[in-house]
Order: structure tokens, then C-alpha cells, then sequence
């Protein structure tokens, strides 16, 4: 047999030696890596096992090493970086599938089913709608026998307000989309559900209601929001902040929460409102968790009165700053989500407030039908 | 543990390669073992003993059936090691497809049905149970000798790269393997090449074209357009191939590593200009075994004409059945069996005499409408399915066009084109597939030049190579980012 030419040689031992010392590197790089958290993917990274003692943990323990070692080793993040890079830049797609490119740099969620029900691909049942208005009268039934006024606010996906931003790819159906089925079930029935569709629309002639690199609204979307719902409120001599839209004025660079998840470590620059001096600086104490998934916060504004309990979800932080400079005390309950009234009611029972307003995303409404399955329970 | 996985490419594989080459040779068969017993109890966990258990049963039916002189006790043992191998895989695998069907029509007889608790299945259970008929089949016939060494015996059988999803070897093929297999550079290297092209193959274009097909397959009837039914299955056609031919190139990569040489298992099948033809450039190892172990002791083809039919149609139905317990399969190899008939009935001479297109063409589209039920999960998903293929589904629509991005599209050219054999005059080692027979290369894999294509072709081979492997990499670190829009602290 003819003696290998050197240059083969090279050549093979230069790619089993770079495949080698890559996967090696790897290995050594996990021994020198500690994270415990993924800012990126806003999540705890798996911890190691233990060493199995039982069978049980013996059978689950490939599984777990598997949890752990995905989120642990050497390399990772270069190569998700790589990833995220060469899909963004070569192919013009998002990386994750949790987020969808949009026009002009827009990015949007696609997680919780947000795209099919941009495309109104997931109208409610009749069951559903029912289950839907049951959810509602469970949550007032009590509220409204201690005479306390409850308001049911629905935040638009980003989709729904900025579709013009959407790929042109994706088709719609006709609506109805589910929250037009909450509106005309809401009007039927009388039910207290707010709407903030039409504000918001007609706040994009003023600026941007929503962030391009992340799923919720801006501090002028907020505003916007805040008003709408000021005005729905059925309580007397409430002090509503006034702003121009040219009030926006501070610059503020923001992380978007869509942008972290596909991997983009660019920041979007947004204008936050400069506030009158003379309301009330109001003081505000941490959330303190009272239940799986829920935690409480208060604020206090002692020259306002009433006290009024806000249970949102991650839209509640922009409107903080307004709603707390508007009421006596405000009590915010954090939970993602539509919660059975069981969980909610002995809160709004301890309280006391004189209010409640409810506030939920878009693509949330189904989480309403589905606590009337729990309540059951 | 999947070849894919973070797991095995930075964790498993670097360990066992430094272990492997860090013992004396004799003990480099028990290393592999147990390396091979670890990939597969990480999966299974205590299921193994099924594996384990098979082989030690096979292990002393083929020291049994060397032990004897007479020809009716051999026949004996291998009518037994049949037996229990094929009722090993019928107790694992089939027995809830049987009840199903037999309390099916104990239903219509009006008596109550049987409530069995269905076993599970183990991982590679088809593998594993064909390559012990193999080696007992083997012994039996003499084309081998009874391995006495139960650490290569169950090495044979446990070797992990073929172990979840072949190539089937077959034990003749690879007896001597187990005792002395030199390994050069270039081998090594042809196999690291081999294993980065089918990483690259299943995760750059094979799981792309793969999401597309899923998705087309899981719309409802109501949603199921013409367009998106065979978009739906063009991307299916290719994904096989390259999910498939890819899971065997690695596991042929990942064998010369080790010094092993094993036979070829895909020919680039989708040139294929009849049924007869693509099922000799198809899944070779399996075409193989069928052959040798099922279809030449049925008679093959030297019996009459209407058994040979038979035998087809016999060997087909059970090739379907061996890829899956359901129905569909059954059809999917029916259809195959049934077109391999025609094609002796007279359907080949009038292929030939058309053009090279056409037979192409009468090609892909049995296999194509063949794998509809391949993939479909019940005969009545498929059926809608191959209705909205003509136009008897949800209509015109075009939203399947939404499933159309950049990535997609060269997902779909550069397959067509691996598919075409295309990019096989690239390396030595893919000139060398190109003359093959029933998967056996010649010249022999160990004659392969690597430097015979110039330093420049190297060059570019090496970066493309490697660039492969970085890529298909960050997929696989993709697979495993998993952002949440809320806060999971």
C-alpha cells in the first residue's frame, strides 16, 4: 500500500484533533462554570442530582443528569450565541421559537398560543364562552354582595394592536378573536370587562404603545391604559394624572424581554413621562409571596384616598406609577394568569378595599374558562 | 442517549474515546461494552435485562448449536432461538396491537374483550432481536463460527452506535471485527468526516424540513389544504432520507472510530428508476436480512411464479410490520410488496421502455404516497390526508405558505440535492459509496486515499467540515434554550 502523503496526515490529524479538542473544551469548560441562572432565558438553570440512593432515583436519575447537563455545559452560551447570530443574520428568522421577526425590527411573542390567536385560529366554544361568563360571576358574586365594584381589564397582545408589524406571510382568519367574543358576551350580559383596544389604537398616532423588543406596552401605552381605565372606574373625585403626549420626554434604554429570548443583546431606546412635582411621591413596600404563583405589593399615597386592590400580571409595572399616585392605598396582587375566586377571595376578604380591578392579557382569556374546572375541584 | 445530544456529543463520546485508546487492546471490547450498556440503561434504565437477557439466551443457544453434530437437533435449537427471539419482539411490541385486534372482533362476536396491561417497549428491541437471529442463524448454516467470548458476543449485539437504529449487521459481516480490527488515520478520520456529515444532515436540514411536516401532519381535516398536504409530504420524503441516511452515518462514523468497518445502508435511494431498485439502495441492512433470513428460506426466487409473489407480498407485510405495530405500517409495506409484484408481472419491461424521467417519476411517487401511511398516525388520518392530496380536503388555501421561510427553502434545495447524489463527488469516501453492491463498498473502506484530492480540496473540506460540526452544535445548544417571557427564579 502507497505511504499516506503528508498532507493527508496533516489533514486527518488536524480534524480528528480540532473535533476532539472541541468536545474536550467542552468538558473543561463545564468544570469552571458556576451560573446559576440564565438572565437570558429568565430562569434557574438545573442543578446537579444527587447520587441516586433509591430506585426510583436511580430511574429518574438519566433524566435529571440529562435536565442538568443541557443546561450546564462548557460552551453553551457561544454556541447559542452562534446560533442566535446565524439565524438572525443569515436566514432573517428568529432563533426561538417563542418569538416571531417581524417588520421593521419588530419582534413578537409566540408563546401561551399568541400566534394562532393573532390569526383567530382558536375562537372560544359556546362551553367556553359559558365557563368564561361563570368565571366573572364567581369573581363578583362576593364583591358584589359587600357592595364593592369590580372591573375586569383586558390588555391587548401586541399583535392585536400592531398587526401592520406582523410577517406578511401570516394569514388571519376572520374575527371573531376571543377577545371580540369577551366584549360581545360582556355587552350581552353587562359583565364589567373593559376593553383597551380602541385607546391604545388610537394612541399610535402619538407614539409607540408598545415596545418593539418586548410583549408589553410602553410608559405612554400605559398611560394610555391607565386613563381608560380611570375613566371606567365608578368612583367619585378621583384625582387622574394629566399628561401631553409630549411629556414622554425622558430617553431610557430598555432590554426587551423578546429580544432576550432570541438571543439579541441589542437595547431599545424608549421615552418614559416626566411626572408633575406636585402629586404625591408615593412610598411603596416589596412583594411578599402569599400563595403558588402569587404575591402581594402595596403602595400609599396619603394625600389620595380610597383603597383599591389591582390584581395583574407583568403589565401592572408600567401602570404602578400612576395607579399609586391616584388612590390612598393601592394593593397589588402579581399572578400570571386568571385565578380561581377560591384563591383570590380570602384577599380581597382580608383587604377589604373598595375596589377591585382585575387586569389580564390577551392571550390569557382562556386561563378564565379553565378555572371553572378548578374551582370544582 | 441520542447522538444529538448534549449529553452524549460532550460528555460521553470524549470520555469513552480517552478511555478506549488509553487501555491495552485486549480490554478494548469491554470498554465498548459497557460503554454500550450505559448508552442503552440511560435510556432504558432497568429494560436493559430485556437486552442483557437476550443476549445470554442467544449466547448459549449458539455455543448449543455449535456443540451439536446432529443436523435434527441443530434444527431444533434454531427452531427454538426463532421462537424465542421473535417471541421476545411479539410479547414487547405486538402483543397490544394483537389484543387490540383480536378484542376488535371479539366485539363484533358480542364476547367481552381482554384487558392486558401493555408491556413496554424496549429501545432498539427490532435491532437487537434481528441481530441475534442472525448469529444463531449463522452458527446454524456455518457461515459462522459460535462466539465463545460472551464480551464480544454481547458486544456484537450491544455495540451502541448500531444499537437504536441500526444499519442491522449481520454477524457474518462482522465476526472478525470483534477480534482484530486495525485502525489507520485515515479510517479515523473518514470516520470523524462520516459523523459530521450526518450530524450536519439531521440537524441542519433533516429537523427543519422535520418541523414542517409535523406541523402539516397535526392539522386538522378542516385545515388541511392541497398546497399544505403536499408540502406537508414532499417535506416528509426528504426528512426520512436524511433523518434516517444521517443516524447511519453517524453510527458508520462513530464505528470506524472504534476501528469497525460496517457495511453501507443507504445508496441515495431516491434516484431509484423502480421498486425493485430502491429497495436495493434502501435501508440496505435490513433489505439484506429480509433477504437472507426471510425471504431466500420462503423459496426466493426459485420457486413458481405465484410463490414468489407470495413470498414478496409475505416478506413486505412483515417488513411493515417489523417498523412499527399499527396498521399503517401494515399498508406501507403492503404497497411496496404489492408494486414489487407488478413490477415482476410486467410493470419493469414497460418502465423500461419509458423515459428515465418518468421511471424517476413512477418512483417517488409510490414511495412518496407510500409513506403518507408511514407517517400518518391511524389508516383514517391517512386516508384524509391523501384526499386532501386531491384537492378533497380543506380547498385552495394558501396559508401553508406561511410554513415557507428561507431556512425552509434551503432546507429543501440543498436536501433534493444531497438526496441526488449531488455533493457525493466531494469527498473520497462518498466517491467510494457510489460503488457499492447490497451495501458492501469495493474497493474495501480500508483502501481509502484521503490525499488523493489535493491539498486545496482538504482545506476546504476540513473548513466545511468543521463549520458542519459548529453549526449542527449550536442547533443542539438551541434545542436546550429555554426562555420563559416571566421570571422562573
Amino acid at each position: 500500500m502507497p505511504r499516506t502523503p503528508f498532507s493527508a496526515r496533516l489533514y486527518s490529524g488536524a480534524l480528528i484533533g480540532l473535533a476532539m479538542a472541541f468536545s474536550f473544551a467542552s468538558l473543561i469548560a463545564m468544570a469552571f462554570k458556576h451560573a446559576e441562572v440564565s438572565i437570558g432565558e429568565n430562569r434557574t438553570l438545573t442543578q446537579l442530582p444527587g447520587w441516586p440512593r433509591t430506585v426510583a432515583q436511580w430511574d429518574s436519575f438519566p433524566e435529571r443528569f440529562d435536565a442538568y447537563f443541557n443546561d450546564n455545559f462548557g460552551l453553551r452560551k457561544l454556541l447559542l450565541r452562534l446560533n442566535s447570530n446565524f439565524t438572525t443574520v443569515m436566514l432573517g428568522r428568529s432563533p426561538s421559537d417563542k418569538v416571531v421577526f417581524g417588520k421593521d425590527d419588530w419582534l413578537f411573542y409566540a408563546g401561551d398560543n399568541s400566534i394562532e390567536l393573532y390569526r383567530n385560529q382558536r375562537p372560544f366554544s359556546a362551553l367556553q364562552l359559558a365557563n368564561t361568563e361563570a368565571a366573572l360571576a364567581l369573581r363578583m358574586r362576593p364583591l358584589r354582595a359587600a357592595n364593592r365594584p369590580y372591573l375586569f381589564v383586558v390588555v391587548p397582545d401586541k399583535h392585536t394592536i400592531y398587526p401592520e408589524m406582523m410577517p406578511t406571510y401570516m394569514s388571519r382568519r376572520d374575527p371573531p378573536s376571543q377577545l371580540d367574543q369577551v366584549v360581545a358576551l360582556a355587552e350581552k350580559d353587562r359583565l364589567p370587562v373593559l376593553d383597551l383596544r380602541s385607546t391604545l389604537r388610537q394612541g399610535k398616532a402619538d407614539g409607540l404603545v408598545y415596545l418593539k423588543d418586548d410583549s408589553h406596552w410602553t410608559d405612554w401605552g400605559a398611560y394610555l391604559g391607565y386613563r381608560r381605565i380611570m375613566a371606567a372606574l365608578p368612583l367619585a373625585d378621583l384625582p387622574v394624572l394629566d399628561l401631553d403626549a409630549k411629556q414622554f420626554a425622558i430617553p431610557s434604554d430598555h432590554a426587551g424581554d423578546l429580544a432576550g429570548m432570541a438571543g439579541l443583546t441589542r437595547r431599545e431606546t424608549t421615552r418614559l413621562s416626566e411626572l408633575p412635582a406636585d402629586r404625591c411621591a408615593f412610598t411603596a413596600s416589596a412583594y411578599q409571596p402569599v400563595g403558588d404563583d402569587i404575591s402581594i405589593g402595596r403602595t400609599f399615597c396619603p394625600q389620595a384616598k380610597y383603597k383599591i386592590m389591582f390584581i395583574g400580571d407583568s403589565f401592572t409595572e408600567a401602570l404602578v406609577k400612576y395607579l399609586s399616585r391616584s388612590f390612598g392605598e393601592v394593593v397589588y396582587v402579581a399572578r400570571s394568569g386568571f385565578k380561581p375566586s377560591r384563591e383570590i377571595a380570602p384577599l380581597i376578604e382580608r383587604e377589604k378595599p373598595d375596589l377591585v380591578i382585575e387586569e389580564l392579557a390577551e392571550r390569557h382569556l382562556d386561563s378564565l374558562a379553565d378555572t371553572v374546572a378548578q374551582e370544582g375541584r | 442517549m441520542l447522538f444529538s445530544s448534549p449529553v452524549f456529543l460532550f460528555l460521553f463520546m470524549p470520555l469513552l474515546l480517552l478511555v478506549y485508546w488509553s487501555v491495552p487492546r485486549p480490554l478494548r471490547n469491554s470498554v465498548l461494552l459497557v460503554a454500550s450498556l450505559v448508552f442503552y440503561a440511560w435510556g432504558e434504565r432497568f429494560f436493559a435485562l430485556v437486552m442483557l437477557g437476550s443476549i445470554f439466551g442467544n449466547w448459549l443457544l449458539g455455543l448449543a448449536l455449535d456443540a451439536l453434530t446432529d443436523p435434527g437437533r441443530r434444527k431444533l435449537v434454531v427452531a427454538a432461538a426463532v421462537v424465542l427471539n421473535i417471541g421476545l419482539l411479539a410479547v414487547f411490541k405486538y402483543s397490544e396491537f394483537l389484543i387490540a385486534n383480536l378484542n376488535a372482533l371479539l366485539e363484533t362476536v358480542g364476547i367481552a374483550p381482554i384487558t392486558v396491561v401493555a408491556p413496554h417497549l424496549p429501545l432498539g428491541i427490532s435491532f437487537f432481536t434481528f441481530h441475534a437471529l442472525s448469529y444463531v442463524i449463522d452458527v446454524y448454516r456455518g457461515v459462522a463460527r459460535a462466539q465463545r467470548r460472551p464480551v464480544d458476543f454481547a458486544l456484537y449485539i450491544a455495540f451502541f452506535p448500531q444499537l437504536i437504529a441500526g444499519p442491522i449487521i449481520r454477524y457474518h459481516d462482522i465476526s472478525d471485527q470483534l477480534r482484530r480490527r486495525p485502525v489507520t488515520l485515515e479510517l479515523a478520520a473518514s470516520g470523524i468526516e462520516r459523523f459530521l456529515a450526518g450530524f450536519g444532515k439531521k440537524m441542519l436540514l433533516a429537523n427543519p424540513l422535520g418541523e414542517v411536516a409535523d406541523h402539516i401532519f397535526a392539522l386538522p381535516a378542516a385545515e388541511l389544504s392541497l398546497g399544505a398536504a403536499w408540502l406537508g409530504l414532499l417535506c416528509y420524503t426528504l426528512q426520512i432520507y436524511l433523518d434516517f441516511s444521517a443516524y447511519s452515518d453517524m453510527a458508520i462514523g462513530l464505528a470506524r472510530l472504534f476501528g469497525f468497518t460496517f457495511l453501507e445502508n443507504f445508496n441515495y435511494p431516491y434516484l431509484s428508476q423502480s421498486l425493485q431498485e430502491f429497495w436495493r439502495r434502501w435501508h440496505i441492512s435490513l433489505s439484506n436480512w429480509l433477504r437472507d433470513y426471510l425471504y431466500i428460506p420462503l423459496g426466493g426466487n426459485r420457486v413458481a411464479p405465484w410463490r414468489v409473489y407470495v413470498n414478496l407480498a409475505t416478506v413486505f407485510l412483515l417488513c411493515g410490520l417489523w417498523h412499527g405495530a399499527n396498521w399503517t405500517f401494515v399498508v406501507w409495506g403492503l404497497i411496496h410488496g404489492l408494486f414489487l409484484i407488478f413490477e415482476r408481472l410486467g410493470l419493469s419491461t414497460l418502465l423500461a421502455r419509458m423515459p428515465r424521467l418518468l421511471r424517476h417519476a413512477y418512483t417517488l411517487a409510490v414511495v412518496s404516497l407510500a409513506w403518507v401511511f408511514f407517517r400518518a398516525a391511524d389508516l383514517s388520518h391517512a386516508i384524509t390526508y391523501l384526499k386532501a392530496m386531491v384537492g378533497l380536503g380543506a380547498g385552495w388555501s394558501l396559508d401553508f405558505l406561511g410554513d415557507i421561510d428561507p431556512l425552509v427553502v434551503i432546507c429543501l434545495a440543498l436536501g433534493s440535492l444531497a438526496s441526488a447524489a449531488v455533493f457525493s463527488p466531494l469527498t473520497a469516501d462518498w466517491r467510494l459509496r457510489r460503488n457499492q453492491n447490497q451495501g458492501r463498498v469495493d474497493p474495501d473502506i480500508r483502501t481509502l486515499q484521503i490525499g488523493q484530492d489535493g491539498v486545496v480540496m482538504m482545506a476546504g473540506r476540513l473548513i466545511v467540515l468543521l463549520s458542519i460540526g459548529l453549526l449542527a452544535s449550536s442547533q443542539v445548544a438551541a434545542g436546550t434554550y429555554n426562555p420563559f417571557i416571566y421570571f422562573r427564579f
